[in-house]
């Protein structure tokens, strides 16, 4: 009785201090003002003119009323720990789960159900929308940019479909470059890791005339080999290069123009196990599965083929049978180099090693203006192309992309100001199938393997070129329209509001609108209250609507056909009537700034999700259609305890439910808490601790749990001249290695993540 | 084909409601917040604090008259205050300029012979708020005791002032007066005529 009365007092006192943060206004600056007025310093004075007075909810994602949960990340957060690429400073992002799989690439996930390949927010790098819609992701290492031509990247969390559009579904990332004016001079800067990965990029800007400007960098970057977890070889060592350009032109004081482009060029090995993917269909041996890696039955072939009986005394039916197997590469012995238990025994494994490329590039446009009558708009053009190969597997396809986009707004009075856009993206895809070598060979063309077709001798139920992935020829031509209208409404003093819907045309996600309200309340001067509703889709990637998997080869016994047997196929299709997911979201959240140095954020969300396309039960393989529901919340706070302290940290729970049962393919816990001290002027210690809970990455193929792990980093930083910084770094501190995430299905072993030390230079405009 | 029109219909009585919906709350807000308030403070608010962070980093471009001035500003606002611009460039002048002792004396337009007063004894910067009622021969005889500053080319043109803050196309830009820059007194440096998106050099 006594613990309940104190339970119910601690409660009281916590209700009163909350309500007593919401009490009263001052006549003074509130600290929200003050900090903006910091920012406003910082900035350049030719910069002034770019701050919009009015403001369009859901643009400026600074702006301390803005009825989001967003986090901003500048690009001395990168610089100063250490951070090759921009999607790894992610990892400090409330609400963001960054992992490494390889020893090339993070991969990004944002909230719950991020799934794993197919993310499920939207990606924007500098002015255009960047997705592979074969896998539905985009490839962050290869889109990113120099650090020196970064302005900032928002991260907006949850849905914010009425002003970005489709798959805004989790959320919005968005890496924003610089205009070439303030990219003059030179630019360069080092990494070297003491595995041999190496870094380098530069950056040249200059001026043509008096109104237009110019910049150019190229990058460079080697990768040194990884290793499995299993401590085998990963081969993936190799190089990206790249290089871009940007000219930006000011006709006038109301017309700018901006022409941008690059390219770019990876070659690494990437590895698929093979070493159960030829299997045999046991119906004759009760102690073992139905299916048992062929190597395996290869290494009890004498008994099996040889002995008259089984082991429960039974004739054995196989006996002098000779199994016609398909003949095995010689160099699968040359690589083999571990073992893999099966029962009390084990097998040899084997790996496919085959070449990973991606080539690609772009130009982008843009027109923008404003209008006597205050009508901002811009219209901007994008053409990309893309190609990739996954040789390991044999699937390869070039993706052409066309964007025309024109956004605008302006006041209606001094209470509204409407935003409206048209855009359209045509989308060009060449797919192509290959057979790797170990599976060119005969099979039956069959989706399901159990049925094997009435004539087995008929040469037209089999062939020799069944691949790994295979694509619906049909599906190369994919357009989408959309068009949105919002209108930010100044309600009250203290209320701000958004209203709004996008209304899309898309031959992936169909026909729709995808509405949205969200709300500000100035609670009080150091307090701001939010709440939103969105309604967001996601297209299904065409992985998931038109591609068939063959992950493996059965080989069927049976005495009767000459061989003994037949091989067939283990395929899963894609399902072209995967409807769009549609989610409901409700946010809330509240931003407390109790002095100008601190600022605190909490926010939280239920989303409701309709169609949600993941693995099905039967196969991690196969997809479908599920309902599913989540909830969870970020915590954020942003300290500067003094000149020479700063701290940084964020806390997030995301809980997941698929039909009912909790979901653990994104971690509940994630955490980190980075802090930065400044010694002196020129030196600055930084160190940051990052947590995550424990997933379960599903897979038919070998299905693990990644463990929680704690990431720490330390970073010593010395300016030794005005504009230069030298830094060393130490990474994942705590332990030798460890593992982060795997590629489920068809990829297989996931590559250590290992303590690093790196060395960086860096030369800033 | 009855199953293909009939989800038709769904979607397209969807769409209705969607849109109905959507202008309904747009229209119920719009006239709500029209009828009920007058202006919006937060859009005054930014305007202070763009102007008040242009006014910081003005005081770098000049090289005053007055000899204390690297180490004492003396900045008069005349005009009835209502959204914290004093307050505003208080702040902003103290983050900037720590080692600069900075008095800000805030007048309201009942005030305006007191300001005068204070103005007539010399000043780094006089700010007419958008409101303030003072004009004419008296503002005349201020213009070489400082840098006068005032709202709109209009004004800029009609009056001593030196420097304008103009309101436009949802942007705040400075104006300044072309015989200010490199002028006799409280020269303005040629600098700020290089940042044109942000400075405008009229002749008045």
């Amino acid at each position: 009785m006594r613990i309940l009365l104190n339970l119910k007092k601690q409660i009281l006192v916590a209700f009163s201090l909350f309500f007593i943060c919401f009490l009263g206004f001052a006549d003074e600056l509130t600290n929200f003002e003050k900090a903006e007025l910091k920012r406003l310093l910082e900035l350049d004075l030719d910069k002034l003119a770019d701050q919009p007075v009015q403001g369009v909810l859901g643009y400026d994602q600074e702006y301390w009323r803005n009825p989001a949960s967003v986090h901003i990340i500048r690009p001395e957060d990168i610089t100063e720990h250490g951070f090759a690429n921009s999607v790894e400073a992610l990892r400090a992002v409330p609400g963001m789960h960054v992992s490494r799989g390889l020893a090339y690439d993070n991969f990004a996930a944002m909230r719950n159900f991020s799934g794993f390949t197919p993310q499920k927010f939207l990606g924007k790098i500098g002015g255009r929308e960047v997705s592979q819609l074969m896998l539905g992701s985009a490839n962050y290492s290869v889109d990113d940019y120099p650090v020196a031509v970064i302005d900032r990247i928002e991260i907006v969390r949850g849905p914010g479909a009425s002003i970005w559009g489709t798959n805004a579904v989790n959320g919005v990332i968005n890496l924003v470059t610089k205009h070439s004016a303030d990219t003059q001079g030179d630019s360069v800067r080092f990494l070297i890791q003491d595995n041999g990965t190496f870094m380098g990029d530069y950056v040249h800007g200059g001026q043509v005339s008096e109104d237009s400007y110019y910049r150019f960098w190229v990058r460079d970057q080697e990768y040194a080999e990884g290793t499995l977890d299993s401590g085998l070889p990963a081969r993936d060592d190799g190089y990206l290069r790249k290089a871009g350009f940007r000219f930006d032109k000011e006709f006038n004081s109301d017309l700018n123009f901006y022409i941008a482009g690059g390219g770019a060029t990876r070659r690494l090995e990437h590895t698929l196990d093979l070493t159960a993917r030829l299997l045999y269909q046991n119906s004759i041996l009760p102690e073992y599965p139905e299916f048992i890696p062929l190597s395996y039955i290869q290494s009890v072939e004498p008994f099996l083929f040889a002995s008259p009986l089984l082991s429960d005394g039974s004739a054995n039916l196989l006996q002098g049978v000779s199994l016609n197997l398909p003949s095995t590469p010689p160099s699968w012995s040359s690589i083999a180099s571990g073992n893999i238990y099966f029962g009390d025994s084990q097998i040899t494994r084997f790996e496919q090693y085959g070449e990973l490329t991606n080539d690609s590039g772009h130009v982008v446009a843009r027109l923008d203006g404003i209008t006597d009558s205050d009508l901002e708009w811009s219209l901007t053009g994008a053409v990309e192309h893309t190609e990739i190969s996954l040789g390991h597997i044999g699937f390869d396809w070039d993706q052409t992309q066309f964007d025309l986009g024109f956004d605008a707004n302006r006041p209606l009075d001094d209470f509204h100001r409407l935003s409206f856009g048209l855009a359209a993206r045509r989308t060009n895809l060449d797919v192509r199938s290959t057979v790797i070598e170990p599976f060119a060979f005969s099979s039956l063309i069959n989706p399901n393997y159990l049925v094997p077709p009435s004539n087995p001798f008929d040469q037209t139920s089999s062939s020799s070129s069944v691949p790994v992935l295979s694509y619906n020829q049909e599906f190369t031509e994919i357009d989408r329209f959309t068009a949105y209208i919002q209108d930010s409404i100044s309600l009250t003093d203290n209320i701000e509001v958004s209203v709004g819907t996008k209304f899309e045309e898309n031959d992936l996600a169909g026909t729709g609108f995808q509405p949205g309200v969200r709300a500000s309340w100035l609670a009080n001067d150091s307090n701001v209250l939010w709440a939103g509703y969105s309604k967001a889709h996601r297209q299904p990637s065409l992985r998931e609507r038109y591609t068939t998997l063959t992950p493996a080869k059965v080989w069927i016994p049976n005495p009767l056909l000459p061989g003994g047997g037949i091989w067939s196929n283990i395929q899963f299709e894609g399902d072209d009537s995967l409807d769009r997911e549609e989610i409901d979201s409700f946010e809330l959240g509240w931003r407390s700034r109790p002095s100008e140095n601190l600022l605190l954020e909490i926010s939280s969300y239920y989303y409701d999700t309709k169609n949600a396309v993941l693995a099905s039960q039967t196969s991690v393989n196969a997809y479908e259609a599920k309902d599913a529901k989540s909830y969870g919340g970020e915590l954020s706070i942003d300290w500067d305890v003094s000149s020479v302290l700063k701290i940084r940290g964020g806390y997030s729970l995301a809980r997941g439910e698929i039909a009912g049962e909790r979901n653990y393919d994104f971690p509940e816990q994630t955490a980190s808490l980075t802090s930065r001290i400044a010694y002196s002027d020129s030196l600055t210690l930084i160190q940051s601790l990052y947590y995550s809970d424990e997933t379960q990455i599903p897979s038919d193929y070998n299905p693990i749990t990644i463990p929680s792990h704690l990431r720490f980093d330390l970073g010593l930083v010395w300016e030794p001249k005005d504009g230069w910084e030298i830094g060393i770094f130490g990474r994942d501190l705590l332990e030798p290695h460890h593992v982060e995430t795997m590629f489920p299905g068809i990829d297989v072993e996931p590559a250590r993540v290992e303590r690093t030390f790196l060395l960086s230079i860096y030369k800033k405009f | 084909m009855f199953r293909k029109f009939s989800r038709f219909q769904n979607f397209a009585q969807r769409a209705m409601q969607n849109a109905a919906l959507l202008v309904v709350a747009v229209l119920i807000l719009g006239i709500g917040s029209s009828y009920t308030f007058g202006q919006s403070a937060e859009q005054s608010r930014k305007l202070a604090r763009l102007e008040a962070t242009y006014l910081t980093h003005l005081t770098k471009y000049i090289q005053w008259d007055r000899q204390d001035t690297e180490t004492k500003l003396k900045i008069i606002v005349h005009g009835d205050d209502r959204f914290k611009f004093s307050e505003t460039l208080r702040f902003a002048m103290k983050i900037s300029n720590p080692q600069t002792s900075v008095e800000i004396l805030s007048f309201s337009n009942a005030q305006q012979q007191a300001a005068l007063n204070e103005a007539s004894k010399g000043f780094n910067f006089l700010v007419l708020l958008n409101n303030s009622s003072m004009s004419g021969v008296p503002l005349s005889e201020l213009k070489d005791k400082g840098v006068i500053v005032v709202h709109g080319q209009k004004r800029l043109n009609s009056s001593p002032a030196q420097v304008a803050f103009e309101y436009n196309q949802n942007r705040v830009r400075m104006l300044i007066d072309r015989k200010a820059i490199g002028g006799q007194k409280n020269r303005i440096s040629s600098k700020l005529a290089e940042l044109k998106s942000a400075v405008r050099v009229v002749d008045k």
